[in-house]
């Protein structure tokens, strides 16, 4: 009977009804599409950084995480000394090394300074995967001279695939040391400061031309990205035993930039939220606090006929909290809707210091349909409890002076 | 003038003043008096003489400024507003002028919706709501909403409400001050028959002083003292 007293209820007024079912379905939609869009962005910023840009963990001597005024040389470790770490740590899957040297780079012509960076194809094949060509293609898995040259580089440099390039710099000696090698592909990062100075090399053309067997850091590519960070501690108590000068640092401490876009995403969909709540519960509260005054004389009645405060409370909650379900239906049907469309409209954005624009995607994931339900209903709770607590403590014989 | 059998309802020393915009109004002063089962009690008096503050004070819906006021020998004063509201929806019914009846539920659904606040099982509840229409002649109206009903079956189905609980106490106030004369008439025989059938106390008060005269007993009220207090033929 309650129940189909609130279902006739809601549908006296349809208008305001429907006002109300769209704010909350709105409120819904929007929290479900930007917790979708931020988490895909961090999807995508931490797949970049832990498979790609700094790998899931890295191990480094203490110099080179906080370089001071030492040597090159003392910076620099055999990749061998952590053979037994790998064994002892069944969850490590792969382990290699990466070399990284400023020099200058030369077609003949001009030459300009490069970040060059040496990396292993064999151990970090995430590396070589990720990485977006916009001409040729990576370098061969054997230590062949081929390099892959960041895009504004390469049009800096005015070179192309099969150019040759000559890259000089200081042994770890100190002793002046050149090589020819050949443009295999060029590369876009995406971002405007690495396409603009980075060379990719082979590890070991890396330590040929440094003229090392050393390596400056140990990338871990472990079973499932999780096991790092729960590692961590683990790895580094052994490092301390076995190799103290060596430490040992997660992606996500590395990740200094991924750090900052959670931290501003994470301000930035509370702050939404808040508005979107806030004029959610206005919008419910203005609402229901005219149905009550127009119920005037219906609450009076009841109360006459031994409806109790509670009663009275509980049938205003039910009623909206049937506007909710409604409303929460809606949304999470439109945010579908949505991300579906964005999908399929393929919105480019750029972001700041980006020199490719990525296609917008938004996720849609259950937790956040939760979470977006929850608030929706816990806010419509509120903003009823407030008129309806008035509506129950009204004076029976003053309500009753109102006609139904 | 107060009957020897058990007292309902108990009026001792009741007051009752309204206070608006600072000014307070003595609706009732120094009320005593008792109603017993099986009753029908006619209030008549002038507007604003207190009658329908009577009536308020007599259905829990309004406390009593001052006095006390004693149901089946509880003090009301003694009881919280959840312990209120279960003795009107378990003793008492009511039966207002503008009938009252919740317009987005049908003649059937009103009367069945006392009895869910006694918390009955559905099946009960609608075989009593029927008897109830069926008694006051809209078996054929079930379906109705009170949009689509004549005052006076709006009253009908306003007094079956008022019964299908079986309450202990009826009040009715001006239960046919929005009827013609006709309607008024056969509204008044229904609810007067209702009483004599069920043995239900009513109290009802009105300004027609033909309906009040063919109750059972009669109280008159002016400025919130009863003036007068008697019974007619027919009495209990």
């Amino acid at each position: 009977m309650r129940f189909k007293l609130a279902l006739r209820n809601i549908t006296r007024h349809r208008l305001r009804s429907l006002l109300s079912i769209s704010m909350i379905a709105g409120a819904v939609a929007a929290v479900i599409l930007f917790q979708g869009f931020s988490s895909y962005s961090l999807r995508a910023l931490k797949w970049i950084a832990a498979e790609n840009q700094y790998g899931n963990m890295q191990i480094a001597a203490e110099k080179y995480w906080n370089p001071g005024k030492e040597s090159r040389a003392e910076r620099l470790f055999l990749l061998s000394d952590l053979d037994q770490l790998k064994t002892d740590v069944p969850q490590i899957e792969k382990l290699s090394g990466r070399l990284s040297f400023f020099g200058l780079v030369s077609n003949g012509d001009l030459s300009v300074g490069g970040k060059i960076i040496g990396v292993d194809p064999v151990g970090e094949p995430q590396f070589k995967k990720s990485m977006k060509f916009t001409e040729g293609t990576f370098f061969g898995d054997t230590g062949a001279k081929e390099v892959v040259v960041g895009r504004l580089l390469a049009k800096q440099m005015n070179v192309k695939p099969g150019d040759n390039i000559t890259v000089l710099t200081n042994t770890i000696d100190g002793i002046m040391n050149a090589m020819d090698l050949t443009v295999a592909g060029l590369f876009s990062a995406g971002i405007d400061e690495i396409d603009g100075q980075v060379i990719y090399m082979p590890l070991s053309i890396t330590q040929e031309i440094l003229d090392t067997k050393n390596v400056d850091i140990a990338v871990l590519k472990f079973k499932e990205l999780d096991m790092a960070e729960a590692n961590l501690k683990n790895i580094n108590d052994r490092l301390a035993s076995t190799r103290p000068n060596l430490f040992a640092r997660s992606w996500r401490d590395l990740a200094v930039l991924f750090r900052q876009v959670d931290k501003f995403y994470g301000v930035q969909n509370r702050v939404i939220e808040m508005i979107l709540l806030a004029l959610m519960f206005l919008g419910i509260l203005n609402t229901v606090s005219m149905t009550v005054v127009e119920r005037t004389g219906e609450i009076g009645t009841l109360r006459a006929l031994g409806e109790s405060r509670r009663e009275i409370v509980s049938q205003f909650i039910l009623e909206s909290m049937l506007l909710s379900l409604i409303g929460i239906t809606v949304g999470i049907i439109a945010a579908a809707g949505c991300i579906s469309l964005v999908d399929r409209v393929k919105i480019m954005t750029e972001m700041p210091g980006a020199s490719t624009p990525f296609q917008i995607k938004i996720l849609f994931m259950m937790s956040s349909v939760i979470y977006a339900s929850f608030l929706a209903t816990v806010t419509t709770v509120f903003a009823t409890a407030i008129p309806a607590l008035r509506a129950s403590r009204m004076d029976i014989v003053e309500a009753l002076r109102k006609n139904i | 003038m107060e009957k020897a059998s058990e007292a309902i309802l108990r009026f001792q020393n009741i007051h009752k003043i309204h206070s608006s915009d600072g000014v307070d109004f003595v609706a009732l002063e120094k009320i005593n008096f008792s109603i017993h089962k099986g009753e029908f009690i006619g209030l008549s008096g002038k507007s604003g003489s207190g009658k329908t503050s009577l009536l308020n004070v007599a259905g829990l819906i309004d406390p009593p400024t001052k006095g006390d006021l004693f149901i089946k020998n509880i003090n009301i004063k003694d009881l919280k507003d959840r312990e209120l509201s279960l003795i009107r929806a378990q003793e008492i019914g009511f039966i207002f002028q503008s009938f009252n009846l919740l317009p987005l539920l049908s003649a059937a659904e009103n009367v069945e919706y006392p009895l869910m606040l006694l918390n009955l099982p559905e099946a009960e509840r609608l075989e009593r709501a029927h008897q109830a229409l069926k008694r006051v002649g809209l078996e054929g109206f079930t379906h109705r909403r009170p949009g689509q009903l004549s005052g006076g079956q709006r009253q009908r189905v306003a007094i079956a409400r008022a019964i299908v609980k079986n309450p202990t106490l009826i009040l009715a106030d001006e239960p046919t001050a929005n009827l013609d004369t006709k309607t008024s008439d056969e509204v008044f025989d229904l609810l007067m028959g209702l009483q004599q059938d069920l043995r239900v106390t009513v109290m009802l008060c009105s300004h027609d002083p033909d309906l009040i005269a063919k109750t059972h007993r009669q109280i008159k009220i002016s400025d919130g003292h009863i003036i007068s207090d008697s019974f007619a033929g027919g009495a209990v």
